[in-house]
């Protein structure tokens, strides 16, 4: 099987890297550590650089990966060890199992039977799921899948299925592959807000993230894409808390490189909705980087959008709503804005855990070495128009490889 | 406005060495729990200290408002430590406002130890030989070895020439801060919203009288939240002088009110409980002060300026209290106790306005400057 290329990660960049080393006719695998495909981009109501949804890119990729008979994917599956050379890699693959097949046609009769009900992760806990769910409404493989935290295995849904999709006795399976060379796309996962003591996450309820945003405006998200804060009140004012653990030696030391764009954006999200709202966002720079400047400069140009040169670092419930204070560095004098919501611009952190035969920098982004090409954020922050072309890059090295 | 790249350097070089790495994102200024609404501290120090904007810092009382609680420095992002780098800036004004500069500038090197105590070695040598006193025999009893009156002598001078010094200091640092260049904001808007110059001296008094009670309360020690420590340290040390005073006058009143002859006091006694307390509180509260900042760098981790005097202030009340017990023990080492101790109590006040003591004078000045133009923190 030499020859064969890995791509670990399931996301916007390990399906560009996949599918444009398949479609040049090279064996690819891709393994995916969620039950779907789709990575982040899936959980964003819009995204840089054309704000559009992300199915639409998505769809795409999927579209292009059905064609492509060369490219193979497992989801639920993770790496556990890679050992050998560039040319002859050995990698043991673990797939967990989902209990359900591809006999299911996601008719949903297994979901009204389960009788348990568990936070939803790929909503931010915004949301309720069951113990067998879809995992998103744009899921691929578009299949129901049974969360082993949750669930008790009463065995009501499998009783439900007409299909006999589901299957409680699956068993852990283990892959050996040979492959010729890994590019690693296993992208971020957001900072841990909590750790933000003087920022309020977790303490007060109307302070979120801008993930949870993103969920909040997605027309697929808890609230079917209607903003409001978390007690379902409608937003008159919020403030977007830039650089909210990034930039940050006791968080995260390094700019996360989006946050500025997508609380630009997120801002553009509310005032489609509340034409009135007053909307401050606090920050120490701006980067919008290239030709971003464009859509800096049109938020700005909104007259309810107040720009605030200031870190925020204190936030405080007063009588019931959300104070934020920051010096103004322009003029020098502590500004404190009374906000029904805050979001934090929280920044990416890598999602990768540890695998032998992949070195991580001290940040825990992945390093690149002969035959492991890191991709899109595994490797540093980035958006996904970055991310795309690393990707792209990326599967050229690896072709490189498996021609060897 | 003059920039001054050796006053940046000097910052550095007094424990401000973290200061190039402040990126003026303002965390320090909000998280700060003695900083007031309008023109916020530390930040706005961050950048004039990088910038070596001498003038100003000098003229800024709000570098005395700082109680160096690091909540900043736990804060920061960037490892600025805008607290150590305040407490360095404050020990480079207080030489730019000694009299003389020169001295000043000698004592605060460590190579400056030399003369720190050669000053005191060699006025005790001079006075030994002058007067050449003999050890007594017998019960240990200091007034025997040296008169009283040389002591009373000797204190008024040095204490005389501290105080010189320290109002020539106190007169530059009061007209600085009250100058135009260190008001932040020079108007504030009046009832009737017509503008006001904010000037501090009209209620000198009432601010003056309110900011001792506020020094002695430590209120604004109070608010500090990682270096919390020093709260009760300081108190310690503080009230440990106090109260060490307060014997003192005691003593005074046993040598001219009461007509005691000699202070070779029994432990039981009154003015000697009130001594030993204090000495107790002194020792003790800088002997916490000296292990926090070993143990914790997150509470500060000192520089020469600041060991200086914590060392000198705990040496004091050891040898203050080691004289007191070779004296009970009956011990003629007690004599040389004293030599030691005389020289370490002159360091402590001839030095007091080059040294960190000079921080009781300007803070008290700046508690009371920031009362009256109404800089305190909102609570």
């Amino acid at each position: 099987m030499a020859g064969e290329i890995l791509v670990i990660g399931g996301g916007i960049s390990g399906l560009t890297a996949a599918i444009e080393a398949a479609e040049t006719g090279y064996d690819v695998i891709l393994v995916e550590k969620n039950p779907y495909l789709g990575g982040r981009v899936s959980q964003l109501n819009k995204y840089f650089p054309k704000l559009c949804p992300p199915f639409c890119g998505l769809e795409i990729l999927f579209k292009r990966m059905k064609s492509t008979p060369k490219l193979k994917y497992f989801t639920n599956a993770e790496v556990q060890e890679i050992s050998g050379e560039p040319g002859n890699f050995t990698v043991k693959v673990k797939i967990k199992p989902r209990y359900v097949n591809e006999n299911c046609t996601a008719c949903g009769a297994c979901k009204e039977v389960c009788p348990i009900e568990a936070p939803d992760e790929y909503n931010f806990g915004l949301k309720k799921k069951k113990a067998i769910d879809l995992p998103n409404i744009m899921a691929m493989p578009f299949q129901y899948y049974i969360d082993d935290n949750y669930c008790d295995k009463c065995g009501e849904c499998v009783s439900a299925c007409k299909y006999n999709a589901i299957d409680l006795n699956e068993e852990e399976k283990e892959l050996t592959l040979n492959v010729s060379s890994i590019i690693v796309a296993t992208g971020w996962k957001p900072y841990d807000a909590t750790k933000l003591d003087n920022l309020g996450y977790g303490v007060y309820k109307n302070v979120i993230t801008n993930m949870e945003m993103e969920r909040l405006a997605s027309p697929n998200g808890p609230t079917g894409g209607v903003i409001q804060t978390l007690d379902g009140k409608p937003i008159e004012t919020i403030a977007f808390v830039q650089c909210a653990g990034s930039r940050d030696e006791n968080h995260l030391p390094y700019c996360s490189a989006v946050c500025c764009l997508a609380s630009l954006k997120q801002a553009t999200y509310v005032r489609e909705q509340y034409p009135d709202a007053k909307i401050y966002i606090f920050y120490i720079d701006i980067r919008a980087f290239g030709r971003y400047e464009d859509f800096f400069a049109k938020v700005k140009a909104d007259e309810n959008i107040e720009l605030i040169k200031g870190k925020v670092a204190k936030v405080e419930e007063v009588d019931g709503k959300l104070v934020v204070t920051a010096e103004d560095t322009l003029s020098g004098v502590k500004s404190k804005k009374e906000v029904d919501m805050v979001v934090l611009a929280t920044g990416m952190q890598p999602a990768i855990e540890p695998i032998p035969g992949i070195e991580l920098d001290e940040y825990g982004f992945v390093k690149a070495k002969p035959g492991i090409i890191p991709v899109g954020v595994a490797a540093m922050p980035m958006e996904v128009a970055s991310a795309n072309e690393s990707a792209t890059a990326a599967a050229l090295k690896a072709i490189q490889l498996a021609r060897r | 406005m003059e920039v001054d790249t050796q006053f940046v350097k000097d910052v550095v070089g007094f424990g401000g060495k973290t200061l190039k790495k402040c990126y003026q994102c303002a965390t320090c200024s909000v998280v700060c729990p003695q900083s007031p609404e309008e023109a916020p501290f530390p930040r706005k120090e961050m950048i004039w200290a990088q910038w070596g904007l001498k003038d100003k810092l000098i003229k800024d009382g709000d570098v005395w408002l700082c109680h160096q609680c690091n909540d900043c420095s736990e804060y920061c992002p960037r490892g600025a430590k805008p607290g150590e780098v305040l407490g360095a800036i404050r020990a480079k004004v207080i030489q730019e406002l000694a009299f003389p500069n020169f001295f000043a500038k000698i004592l605060m090197k460590p190579a400056g130890i030399v003369v720190y105590f050669a000053i005191p070695i060699i006025l005790t040598l001079l006075y030994l030989s002058i007067a050449s006193p003999k050890i007594p025999e017998g019960e240990i009893v200091i007034g025997n070895f040296i008169p009283h009156l040389h002591i009373e002598l000797a204190g008024f001078l040095v204490g005389g020439w501290a105080l010189l010094v320290a109002a020539i200091g106190a007169y530059r640092f009061w007209s600085g801060i009250n100058s135009e260049v260190s008001k932040v904001y020079e108007y504030r808007l009046g009832e009737n919203a017509e503008l006001e110059v904010v000037k501090a001296s009209p209620r000198f008094i009432e601010c003056l009288f309110w900011s001792i009670i506020d020094i002695l309360k430590h209120s604004r020690f109070a608010e500090c939240g990682t270096a919390r420590y020093r709260y009760f340290a300081h108190f310690m040390i503080f009230w440990g002088f106090i109260i060490l005073g307060i014997a003192t006058l005691g003593d005074i009143v046993y040598l001219y009110g009461l007509g005691v002859e000699e202070l070779a006091l029994p432990p039981t006694d009154p003015v000697k409980i009130i001594g030993n307390i204090g000495a107790i509180l002194l020792i003790a509260g800088s002997l916490w002060a000296i292990v926090a900042r070993f143990s914790d760098e997150r509470v500060g981790y000192g520089t020469y300026f600041d060991w200086l005097f914590l060392g000198t202030i705990f040496a004091v009340g050891l040898t203050g209290v080691g004289i007191e017990a070779l004296r009970y023990t009956g011990s003629a080492a007690a004599y040389y106790m004293y030599l030691a101790h005389l020289v370490l109590v002159f360091t402590l006040i001839a030095y007091a306005p080059y040294s960190k003591f000079a921080h009781l004078l300007y803070r008290t000045l700046a508690y009371t400057w920031a009362k009256s133009v109404g800089r305190e923190p909102q609570q």
